[in-house]
């Protein structure tokens, strides 16, 4: 089990996008960081409306939910950046050169696969939401769209990321 | 059949290093376009997997433990166990276990658990003449309990998979837990009486023990209002995780006074990490759990379980022997998440109590954390201790034995397991 390191930016325009991804990833798990503290508070607000006041609240269960999302998917592509997604590497660990680098390369291309698998399902998923306009069937009668367009936003940053990663990966091996 | 070829094409696919998540993620995209012909369905079933209430318990759980090890709440739990049970024989041991057993109620982590503790205890027992192998063993396994021992990180994940009670199998990981911390400390008394060259701490008296819990008194009474809740049957897990974090930023900003706003934000960060990583395995254990559905691997499984007449236990034996090999290799999260959803309607068709099984599945997952090649507790140690793997694994194997004998006890016994959440009023 590892966590890979990421490795330093690359130079040029890829650089610039690089950053531009970067600064946008931990922008996504700052966000991410709030909604955590913002679940916490408010699981912690039903719990003392149901248990002292005796009035317990109806929509945080729902909301809480949506928020579970929020975190996930806004947090993703800065853990892939900062290589907190584990992974086997018990074959893999002691591979060096061009093998590592293609190692690093197929990692990153699965990433992809599977954050392009969930964006393209997740627009058409919005997309049918919106465009039927379905509503949540718990007390906060939520748009579904909206938690639902998280994913697709999460996903898509996941995405780029990866790809990112591999194109650095790709020109830093060049000679 | 087919369960071996998608096991291996699986196996295959994670040991090329890639993330967990995608790996599994891309067998389940595979196996999706070879029968649908599209993958269409992805998003609507990760959606429905991650937008789940219950979930919540996990990153708030992570939460608490996070800020009682940031506010160094913690920090006094070795030594007060020292205090209290250094002066046995063997008593260093004992205390580490000890201090495991506490340690795991508060976090769902093992690898935090072995990573806590054993960066206290480790010095301590070399300095007390213990073989290095012998530290890294106990805290290798007792490490291990922090999974067993509610809070549970995979036991909530395990629910959320099977739709069982969060609170049924925290209540139910107790006793097997305590057990397993009874195994090992025996374990740590009779081989230091039997090799006799270790020395134990010195018996402080009443008072300086007594000091020295209490200055544990806060860590301490963490457990009893988490897991309190739970077994009074007042909380459901994430409320008495809210609780917890409650406590645990009101005991660091206010009792310690060493947890400040710039701690909030970074143990939050933290947390969306932690949980982004642990979640994406989720939602590609979804996509996978769809795919096996639509392929009827689930179906064959029982089919094939009842053509043959498989008893009960005959079949979570195979299972678990199974499980046993997959734990060598693979990481526990991961291990749950592709087992379960392929044996579950099969236990369910047996009548094997979801909740046992449960259980028996954690005993299984902490023997995976200490065997080698792969074992998470056994890379925390080597990295804490700087210590050659080859003996970090030498330390950890007669562990693995007592584990077997832990897990042999559930399986003879399942009340070990389901007596507590009966008599808290779980039932179905």
């Amino acid at each position: 089990m590892s966590r890979g390191a990421p490795g330093a930016g690359p130079p040029g325009p890829l650089g610039a996008l690089d950053r531009v991804v970067g600064a946008l990833a931990f922008a996504g798990a700052a966000l991410g960081a709030v909604v955590v503290l913002v679940t916490l508070a408010c699981v912690a607000y039903s719990v003392v409306l149901r248990y002292v006041f005796a009035t317990p609240v109806t929509w945080t269960d729902e909301l809480s939910g949506y928020l579970v999302v929020a975190i996930v998917m806004l947090g993703a592509a800065e853990s892939l950046r900062r290589g907190d997604h584990i992974s086997v590497d018990l074959l893999t660990a002691g591979a060096r050169g061009r093998t590592r680098l293609g190692l690093e390369v197929w990692a990153m291309v699965c990433a992809a696969l599977v954050a392009g698998a969930i964006v393209y399902s997740a627009v058409l998923m919005v997309r049918f939401s919106y465009d039927f306009g379905i509503y949540s069937e718990g007390y906060l009668e939520m748009p579904m769209w909206i938690p639902q367009s998280v994913l697709l936003a999460g996903a898509a940053l996941l995405g780029l990321a990866a790809i990112v990663r591999v194109l650095a990966l790709l020109v830093r091996a060049r000679p | 059949m087919t369960v071996a070829i998608i096991l291996l094409f699986l196996v295959a696919l994670l040991l090329t290093g890639a993330p967990i998540f995608a790996g599994l993620g891309l067998a389940s995209l595979v196996i999706m376009l070879l029968t649908e012909g599209n993958v269409n369905s992805v998003a609507d079933t990760v959606f429905a997997k991650l937008n789940n209430e219950a979930l919540t318990a996990i990153p708030m759980f992570a939460f608490m433990a996070h800020v009682m090890v940031r506010s160094r709440v913690v920090d006094d739990l070795y030594d007060a166990a020292n205090a209290v049970v250094g002066h046995l024989r063997g008593g260093l041991g004992v205390a580490t276990v000890l201090s495991c057993t506490v340690f795991a109620a508060i976090s769902g982590s093992s690898v935090a658990t072995a990573l806590t503790i054993g960066s206290s205890a480790i010095p301590q027992m070399q300095r007390f003449g213990y073989r290095p192998r012998d530290a890294y063993g106990v805290i290798a396994a007792g490490g291990t309990l922090g999974i067993l021992i509610p809070p549970s990180g995979p036991l909530i994940l395990y629910a959320i998979v099977t739709e069982s009670s969060i609170g049924a199998l925290f209540l139910a990981g107790m006793l097997p837990g305590l057990l397993m911390a009874l195994i090992f400390a025996a374990w740590c008394m009779a081989s230091a009486w039997w090799r006799g060259d270790v020395r134990s701490a010195r018996w402080v008296g009443l008072r300086a023990a007594g000091k020295a819990l209490g200055r544990s008194t806060w860590a301490l009474l963490m457990p009893p209002i988490v897991l309190g809740g739970i077994y009074l049957g007042v909380f459901t897990a994430s409320e008495a995780a809210a609780v917890g974090c409650v406590y645990a930023l009101a005991v660091g900003a206010l009792a310690y006074r060493n947890f400040g706003w710039r701690d909030l934000w970074e143990t939050a960060f933290e947390t969306v990490r932690t949980t982004a990583m642990l979640f994406m395995i989720l939602a590609a254990a979804a996509m996978f759990g769809h795919a096996i559905t639509i392929i009827r691997v689930p179906a064959e499984l029982v089919e094939l379980v009842i053509a043959q007449g498989l008893t009960p236990l005959v079949f979570v034996l195979a299972v678990m022997a199974v499980i046993f090999v997959l734990g060598m290799f693979l990481e526990t999260i991961a291990i749950i998440l592709i087992t379960t959803p392929i044996v579950f309607p099969a236990l369910l068709e047996l009548g094997i109590d979801p909740v046992w099984y449960g259980i028996l599945l954690m005993v299984n997952l902490e023997l995976a954390l200490i065997t080698p090649p792969v074992g998470m507790n056994l890379f925390v140690i080597k990295g804490i201790a700087q210590a050659p793997l080859a003996e970090v694994i030498r330390g950890a194997l007669p562990y693995v034995v007592l584990m077997m004998l832990g897990l042999a006890a559930v399986l003879a016994f399942p009340p070990l397991a389901l007596w507590l959440p009966a008599q808290a009023g779980f039932g179905r």
